[in-house]
C-alpha cells in the first residue's frame, strides 16, 4: 500500500480559487489533522478525494491507481461529513445491509457494541434522527466500514462531551485493533491534539503546513521578554503570534532560530503549548506560508 | 461483465424502483376506489353496474406503469447520492440503471400488455399488428407487437434519463424556473400544432403522408400505387440507435453530476 | 489506577516513558508485573497508540520494560533496582560531583564536608 497522493490539485468556486495547487500524501496506517477555518478549503479537499466534486486540475491516485471515477479505489475510502447522503426513509441497520453489500463487509459485531454505548436505535429510520444521532450514526458506519482511509469532516460538531470522549475512546480503540489511516479535519484542535500523528494545515487555499506533530512541537517556540531585547532577537525569525504578558512581550516562533544571534539573559526560550501553536499555524495567510 | 459490485447496484436499483413504483401505483389505485366509489355515490342505480363492471378497464395500468417508468428514469440525485457514499463510481452507477431500467421496461411493458389484453376485449387490436405485422400469424403479431413497444418505451426512457439528468445539472435555484419554462413552453407549442392540424381538412392524412415523405426511410413505411406498404426492420433498428444515443447522452450527462454542497 | 498528566509542551511520547518510569519507580507497578496496554491508555487519555507504544519502548530499550508475546507489557524483574541504581548515579553526578567542587571552591576538605552532611541529616 502506498497510500492517497495528491498532486497539483486546483478547485474554483465561481473564478474564486478554494484550492491552489495542493499536493499532499495520506500515508497507510497513520491518524491525520486536517486543520483550518471555516472556508479554508478542508470539506472542498475530502469532496474532491470522495468523488464527489471534480478538480479543475490535478492528479489523485490511491495505492498507485487513480482514484477519481474508479470502484475500486473507492471502495477502499470512505467519507463522513455533515451532508447526508443515505436515503431518508431507510432504517439504519438496513444501511448496514448496504454498506456491507458495496464495501465487501462490515463490522456488525462492533456496530452493535457502539450503537449499545451510544444508545442509538438501528431500527430507527434515517431521516428520523436528530442532529447529533445523525452524527452519531455515520459515525458509527465510518468506524466499522472495512475501507483502509477513512475520512471524517467535522466528526464532533453537535455531539455532546460526554458522546465526544465515547468517539475518542472508541477511534483509539479501533485504531489499535485495526490500523487504518483516520484523517480527521476540524477546526476544533483542542480535543484531538494528542490523537494526531501529522498534521496539515489549510489556508486561504493553499497547504500552509505538513508535518509530523513531533516535528511541529520541536520548531514551536515561545520568545518571552522585555519588549525592545525581545523584538530584536526574533527580527527575521518566522513570528506566528505575539502576546502581551504584563509587561513583558512573548513572540510565537515557528522554524529555526538564529542560532547566531546572542540570546540576552532577560529572553527566555520557552516551549509552546500545541493546541496554542495550531490556533496561529491556521491563522497564517497563504501566501507567505509557514514552513521554513 | 458485471462485477460483485454491479450486481449490487442492480439489486439497489431494482429494490429502490420497485418500491417506488408500488407506492405511486398504490397512491393513484387509492384515487381510483375513491373515485369510483364517488361515481358511484352520484350515479343513478341503473349507472352503477356499468360502473362497477368497469372499475378494472377504467384503470389504465399500463399507463400509470409507463407514467412510473418515466419518473424513474429522470430521477438521479438521490441514488447518486447514495451510490457515492458506498464507493461506488458514475459510470458504475449508468451502465447498472441501465440495465435496470431495460428489465423494468420489458417486465413493466409485458404486465401492461397482459393487463390490457385481459381486462379490455380490444386489447389484441394493436396497432402494430394491424400496420407492421399485417399478415402473419397471431404469436408473430403478438411477440412483434410486444417487441415493439419494449424499444419505444426504452427508447422513450432513455431520452427522459438524459434529459432528467440534464436538469439535475441546473443550478438550485432555478431549475423550478427553468423547468417549469419547458414544460410550458412544451404545452404551447404542442397545442398550438395540434389546434393547427385539426383545423386542416382531411389533417390526419394529410401529416401522415408528411411524416411518411421525411421519415418513410426510418419508419419503413413507403407509398406505391395508393397503398402502404410497412417494413418492420427499419423501425426496429431506428429506435435501437435512438435508445443507444439516448444511453450515451445520459452517460455523459451523470458524469458531470455532483454533491449539493452547503457552501 | 493511571495518574498521567500530560501537557502539550513536550512530545507526548517522552512524557509517556517518563510517567511509567516514574510509576516503576515509586513502585506503582512492581517487577514482574503488567502494565496498562497501549491501548488502554490511549483511550483514557485519547492519545495515539502509536505514540504510547513509542514511549514504551524507551522503556523496552532501557531494559525496564519486556513485552511477553500474546500477553502484553510488563515490568521487568530487577527493573526497580535498576532505575535505583541509575537514580543513585544520577544524584551522585548531578549533586555529589558538583557539592564537592563547590566546597573546594571553599577551601573545605573532606571532614568539614561529612561534618555538614551529619549536621543537615539530624
Amino acid at each position: 500500500m502506498t497510500g492517497i497522493k495528491i498532486d497539483g490539485l486546483s478547485k474554483k468556486f465561481r473564478k474564486k480559487n478554494v484550492l491552489d495547487n495542493i499536493s499532499v500524501e495520506f500515508k497507510p496506517n497513520k491518524i491525520y489533522g486536517l486543520l483550518g477555518r471555516n472556508g479554508a478549503g478542508k470539506s472542498t479537499l475530502l469532496n474532491i478525494i470522495a468523488n464527489r466534486l471534480y478538480a479543475d486540475q490535478g492528479t489523485l491516485t490511491l495505492d498507485d491507481e487513480n482514484l477519481v471515477e474508479n470502484d475500486s479505489t473507492l471502495g477502499k475510502l470512505y467519507l463522513m461529513n455533515d451532508v447526508d447522503m443515505y436515503n431518508k426513509s431507510m432504517r439504519l441497520d438496513k444501511i448496514f445491509e448496504y454498506t456491507e453489500q458495496f464495501y465487501g463487509s462490515f463490522d456488525y459485531e462492533y456496530a452493535e457494541k457502539l450503537a449499545e454505548r451510544f444508545k442509538i436505535d438501528t431500527h430507527q429510520k434515517f431521516g428520523k434522527f436528530s442532529t447529533g444521532y445523525h452524527t452519531i450514526a455515520k459515525l458509527i458506519i465510518a468506524l466499522c466500514v472495512p475501507a483502509d482511509y477513512i475520512f471524517l469532516d467535522e466528526p464532533v460538531l453537535g455531539l455532546d462531551a460526554n458522546h465526544r470522549t465515547i468517539f475518542y475512546e472508541e477511534l483509539m480503540t479501533t485504531y489499535s485493533e485495526r490500523p487504518r489511516t483516520f484523517v480527521v479535519a476540524t477546526h476544533l484542535i483542542g480535543e484531538i491534539t494528542n490523537i494526531l500523528e501529522h498534521v496539515m494545515i489549510v489556508s486561504e487555499s493553499k497547504i500552509t503546513l505538513d508535518e509530523d506533530v513531533e516535528d511541529i512541537l520541536a520548531k514551536s517556540h515561545l520568545i518571552v521578554g522585555p519588549q525592545a531585547e525581545t523584538k530584536d532577537y526574533v527580527e527575521g525569525l518566522n513570528i506566528v503570534g505575539k502576546e502581551s504578558l504584563g509587561n513583558l512581550q512573548g513572540y510565537y516562533v515557528y522554524g529555526d532560530l538564529n542560532d547566531d544571534k546572542i540570546l540576552p539573559d532577560t529572553v527566555q526560550i520557552e516551549r509552546v503549548d500545541l493546541q496554542k501553536m495550531f490556533i496561529y499555524l491556521t491563522n497564517q495567510g497563504g501566501e507567505n506560508g509557514v514552513n521554513k | 461483465m458485471l462485477t460483485s459490485k454491479d450486481i449490487s447496484v442492480v439489486k439497489y436499483l431494482s429494490r429502490k424502483y420497485a418500491e417506488d413504483t408500488v407506492k405511486g401505483l398504490g397512491i393513484l389505485f387509492g384515487i381510483h376506489i375513491i373515485g369510483t366509489i364517488l361515481l358511484i355515490m352520484m350515479s343513478s342505480s341503473e349507472e352503477i353496474p356499468s360502473i362497477a363492471l368497469g372499475f378494472w378497464s377504467n384503470f389504465p395500468l399500463a399507463f400509470y406503469l409507463m407514467g412510473a417508468l418515466f419518473i424513474i428514469s429522470a430521477t438521479n440525485y438521490e441514488i447518486f447520492a447514495f451510490l457515492n457514499q458506498n464507493g461506488i463510481s458514475r459510470k458504475t452507477l449508468w451502465k447498472n440503471k441501465m440495465i435496470v431500467l431495460g428489465l423494468g421496461t420489458l417486465i413493466l411493458v409485458l404486465i401492461g400488455t397482459i393487463y390490457d389484453a385481459v381486462v379490455s376485449s380490444s386489447g389484441t387490436n394493436d396497432l402494430i399488428a394491424i400496420t407492421y405485422l399485417k399478415g402473419t400469424n397471431p404469436v408473430v403479431k403478438v411477440i412483434g407487437s410486444y417487441l415493439f413497444d419494449v424499444l419505444v418505451t426504452f427508447m422513450t426512457v432513455t431520452w427522459i434519463s438524459a434529459i432528467g439528468a440534464a436538469c439535475g445539472l441546473l443550478p438550485k435555484k432555478h431549475r423550478a424556473w427553468i423547468i417549469f419554462g419547458i414544460v410550458m413552453a412544451a404545452f404551447l407549442v404542442i397545442t398550438r400544432i395540434v389546434s393547427w392540424i385539426a383545423m386542416l381538412p382531411f389533417a390526419w392524412t394529410r401529416v401522415f403522408m408528411i411524416v411518411v415523405k421525411y421519415f418513410g426511410l426510418l419508419l419503413g413505411i413507403s407509398y406505391h400505387g395508393n397503398e402502404y406498404s410497412f417494413n418492420f426492420l427499419p423501425p426496429i433498428l431506428t429506435m435501437i440507435v435512438l435508445a443507444i444515443l439516448g444511453a450515451i447522452l445520459t452517460r455523459h450527462l451523470l458524469m458531470k453530476m455532483k454533491i449539493r454542497t452547503e457552501g | 489506577m493511571l495518574h498521567f498528566n500530560f501537557n502539550s509542551t513536550e512530545p507526548i511520547y517522552l512524557q509517556v516513558a517518563n510517567q511509567l518510569e516514574e510509576a516503576i519507580f515509586t513502585k506503582a507497578f512492581l517487577d514482574g508485573t503488567q502494565v496498562p496496554s497501549t491501548t488502554e491508555i490511549s483511550k483514557e487519555f485519547h492519545i495515539n497508540p502509536a505514540t504510547v507504544l513509542k514511549g514504551m519502548n524507551i522503556l523496552v530499550n532501557d531494559g525496564l520494560l519486556e513485552k511477553r508475546r500474546g500477553l502484553g507489557m510488563f515490568v521487568t524483574e530487577g527493573a526497580y533496582m535498576k532505575l535505583l541504581e541509575r537514580r543513585k548515579e544520577s544524584f551522585y553526578q548531578d549533586y555529589i560531583v558538583k557539592m564537592i567542587q563547590e566546597a573546594k571552591k571553599l577551601g573545605m576538605n573532606e571532614d568539614d564536608l561529612i561534618e555538614l552532611v551529619k549536621r543537615g541529616v539530624d
